[in-house]
């Protein structure tokens, strides 16, 4: 009973066992790249438009 | 334009690129031992496992002929820039497709020219066999220097005119040219090593879709790129 | 589009990403096989898509532009191909983020990644183009026909997939996936579908501004007079 516990418990989370580190990286990267190109138009923007 | 006109005037054209080459025979020269030294410092950078080099020479083969190609194109309208020869034939009401298709051609001709003469040295270098036949390497090669020299001639023109050409050039070409590099060098490679699941003719319709693609947007676009 | 418009999309595409971002990380469940790493795809995908549509955008302003020339529409060009590039960077590192637990490698020689690679590299020489063209007219008819050439490629991404059965999954149809990662995925495919419009607006109008400036010719005695567009 212990060893089909331990394969349900398994199964739930999926093969991969944790990976948040992954998670974190990609996320921060594409928030870090939207978030420097959208800094990037900014700083481009026409001058007459700026109050 | 009609039809025989374009051919006409193409063939014209063609044959002064192709003067131009033979005039200039010491650039030709050039090139080909330029492709010698490329196909040198890869067996270096990359050998001596021989087999390893055998395996890999079909990808020798076309990078050199790559790089060899940003040469060519380089020069093929250094020519004209310097002489303000497209400016002059453009006054003659020449058709720019014709332009066009002359110098793809030529350019098509000198690669393939000198695909062929680096055959023997990776024969000797390499140590490479040719298993399937002569006609199918030939073929290959016919149509990868087709493959490199429409959009090569189409950004040639443009890269001539922009500052940084050097680089331009090779920047523009290269990611265009990938499909059609992996086409020819696997191809090559069959040639070399045999072909036992018949793949072969595969890539050559790879290459061959790539070829009609490229040349029918050669033909189509280069009158919007030499015009004022 | 008035101010207050204005900053309410941009508040709104705000809203989209931060709600996205929850439901991708916490109210989504993790999949069967890759666990948490399968959240990756709620970024990666979406922002494969924004790319793709950015380089077909580009492709049918590259046609116009050789087709009836306008300055207007060498901007939106210059707009498609840089927010383009930006969100197809995004999309190919996280692809390698994601690679690296579930395939084991960054990166595979398979023909999804290597024409999207070649893709992204092609638009890097496009705007690399345009900044070497110093003759505008001249640009923005070079920038067309290099775009058109470029664009034979993104048909061959999208369908490669397809055509080589190699290692990149084929595309999933909602009827096989959970209902909640289809949410998270489409949800998110808005936000980003929402930031893609807005880059491009503001890039949009970047480039005109650059055009106008670059074309205005000053008469001698009574100032500015305005290039045609």
């Amino acid at each position: 009973m212990n060893t089909l516990n331990l394969v349900l418990a398994a199964v739930g989370e999926g093969r991969i066992r944790g990976g948040w580190g992954y998670v974190w990286t990609a996320y921060g990267i594409a928030w870090t790249g939207l978030s420097l190109y959208a800094l990037s138009l900014w700083a481009r923007w026409p001058r007459e438009e700026r109050k | 334009m009609r039809l025989p006109g374009l051919v006409a005037s193409t063939w014209v054209l063609f044959k002064k690129d192709l003067l131009l080459e033979w005039r200039s025979r010491a650039r030709v020269n050039a090139l080909l031992f330029f492709s010698l030294a490329t196909l040198l410092l890869f067996s270096f950078a990359l050998g001596p496992d021989t087999a390893l080099l055998r395996r890999n020479a079909g990808g020798y083969l076309w990078l050199a002929l790559l790089l060899a190609s940003v040469l060519a194109l380089g020069e093929s309208f250094r020519v004209e820039r310097e002489n303000a020869t497209l400016e002059g034939l453009r006054l003659v009401p020449v058709n720019a497709r014709s332009i066009f298709l002359a110098k793809a051609i030529a350019n098509a001709a000198l690669l393939a020219a000198l695909g062929v003469l680096l055959v023997p040295v990776l024969v000797a270098l390499l140590d490479v066999r040719i298993v399937l036949s002569w006609g199918q390497l030939l073929t290959l090669i016919a149509l990868g220097c087709l493959a490199i020299a429409a959009p090569g001639t189409l950004y040639g023109a443009i890269a001539s005119h922009a500052r940084a050409r050097d680089v331009l050039l090779p920047l523009l070409l290269f990611p265009i040219l990938i499909p059609a590099l992996v086409a020819a060098a696997k191809g090559t490679a069959l040639v070399f090593e045999g072909d036992p699941m018949g793949q072969f003719p595969s890539w050559v319709a790879l290459l061959t879709s790539f070829d009609l693609i490229y040349w029918g947007l050669g033909v189509l676009l280069f009158p919007r790129v030499v015009e004022e | 589009m008035s101010k207050p418009l204005r900053i309410g999309f941009v508040l709104l595409a705000l809203a989209l990403l931060v709600s996205g971002a929850w439901i991708g990380l916490a109210w989504a469940p993790p999949d069967r096989e890759m666990g948490h790493v399968q959240r990756i795809m709620y970024m990666h995908v979406p922002s494969a898509w924004m790319a793709l549509l950015a380089a077909t955008m580009n492709f049918g302003t590259c046609v116009a532009y050789l087709w009836k020339a306008s300055w207007k529409k060498d901007a939106f060009a210059e707009a498609t191909a840089e927010v383009g590039l930006l969100f197809g960077t995004i999309a190919i590192l996280l692809g390698a983020i994601w690679g690296r637990p579930t395939w084991g490698v960054y990166w595979a020689w398979d023909p999804r990644l290597t024409t999207m690679a070649i893709l992204l590299v092609a638009y890097a020489g496009y705007l690399a183009l345009r900044r070497f063209v110093d003759d505008p007219d001249r640009r923005a008819v070079w920038s067309a026909v290099v775009g058109i050439i470029i664009a034979v490629d993104v048909p061959v991404v999208y369908f490669s997939v397809k055509w080589w059965k190699s290692l990149h999954q084929v595309q999933s149809t909602p009827k096989t996936v959970d209902p909640q990662m289809v949410l998270a995925l489409r949800w998110n495919a808005f936000a980003f579908l929402a930031v893609l419009i807005i880059f491009l607006v503001a890039r949009y109008r970047i480039a005109l501004a650059s055009r106008m400036r670059e074309t205005t010719v000053p008469d001698a005695p009574s100032g500015a007079r305005e290039a045609v567009v």
